[in-house]
């Protein structure tokens, strides 16, 4: 399998797996959160829309500058807004991901802060932390948060207690 | 890029990560769990520092079976501090690379079997097997921050900031 076959059809099988976590979010409970350091349920399930969105800006062009003073996170208002968002981030995905070769992955891309190189890397392996294994990451948070919800748990690799 | 350097390389990144985590480990912690149906603190920080002991397992060995015919083998004494757990990594991750540095990208391409009480659940190629053995890492690893939290220890930034820390 070529690289970037192999990262398209991983793209595919995570987002798939996330999208179960995401329409379990009870719509009701979106403010909760399990400590007051950490993300409300509504902040967290939208960071993963966040990461599936890293693929747009890693994949359109050679490099992406982040202004950090103009950030806004991405917070969806309600449940069916958040599937709807990350339906169609996950499309637009998948759509730049078939149209790329293995050339195309491994072309170095610049993340710059302000205008400032932060760092240059391959783009399979920035795809690899910023898009994958940051969504992965957080979907284990959301994960808990299910379960201290008293939502069942889906599997994302193994079946769980539910399962 | 050769496959097999590619997957150490990605190995090491994320096992910089996991030490992050594990350095945050409350000692005598272990039992604790935040739902009753939840899986002990300890388990799961113990796979946060021995998974890279699967990847090492599946490129030297054909299969695993998770439900021997014959029972379960003895069960490895709890860690139980955060130095206990960064050696336990440091250990699976030294197997990890050895067992990567000796192979070749054609052997990551052959298949190997997870057996369930002998029979197959799943059978993939070698590679296919280690990359959803570090997606299920950074899983693991994801759940074990919200642990950290509610157990009122230090959240380490991973893939981006974290509350305790800005730096990122």
């Amino acid at each position: 399998m070529s690289s970037a076959a192999a990262l398209r059809s991983e793209f595919e099988r995570e987002t798939r797996a996330t999208r179960r976590y995401l329409e379990r979010v009870p719509a009701d409970r979106l403010e909760w959160r399990p400590h007051h350091k950490s993300f409300t349920v509504a902040e967290l399930a939208s960071h993963l829309v966040e990461c599936v969105r890293w693929t747009d800006a890693i994949f359109s062009g050679d490099e992406f500058n982040v202004d950090p003073a103009a950030f806004r996170p991405y917070q969806a208002a309600s449940v069916t807004e958040l599937l709807g968002t990350f339906d169609s981030d996950v499309a637009r995905g998948l759509q730049l991901l078939a149209a790329l070769g293995d050339d195309d992955v491994s072309r170095p891309w610049r993340m710059k802060i302000n205008g400032k190189v932060r760092f240059e890397r391959a783009k399979s392996d920035v795809f690899r932390d910023f898009t994958l294994s940051h969504l992965i990451h957080h979907r284990g948070q959301l994960s808990v948060y299910l379960r201290l919800l008293d939502v069942p748990v889906p599997g994302a690799y193994v079946p769980t207690a539910d399962e | 890029m050769k496959l097999t350097q590619l997957v150490l390389d990605e190995l090491e990144r994320e096992a910089e990560l996991s030490r992050r985590a594990l350095q945050e480990v409350p000692a005598g912690k272990g039992d604790w769990k935040p739902h009753e149906r939840s899986m002990i603190f300890g388990y799961l920080a113990d796979m946060v520092a021995n998974i890279p002991n699967w990847v090492a397992m599946i490129v030297t060995k054909p299969e695993l079976d998770i439900a021997p015919p014959g029972g379960q083998q003895q069960k490895r004494e709890p860690l139980n501090d955060s130095a206990a757990f960064i050696s336990a990594l440091d250990t699976s991750m030294a197997a990890a690379r050895t067992a990567l540095q000796q192979t070749t990208d054609e052997h990551l391409m052959t298949d190997w079997r997870l057996l369930a009480g002998g029979k197959p659940v799943i059978e993939t190629s070698r590679y296919v097997m280690i990359r959803d053995t570090i997606n299920h890492w950074v899983h693991h690893r994801g759940q074990m921050t919200v642990y950290l939290r509610l157990m009122g220890a230090k959240v380490p930034a991973l893939y981006g900031p974290s509350a305790d820390d800005r730096s990122f």
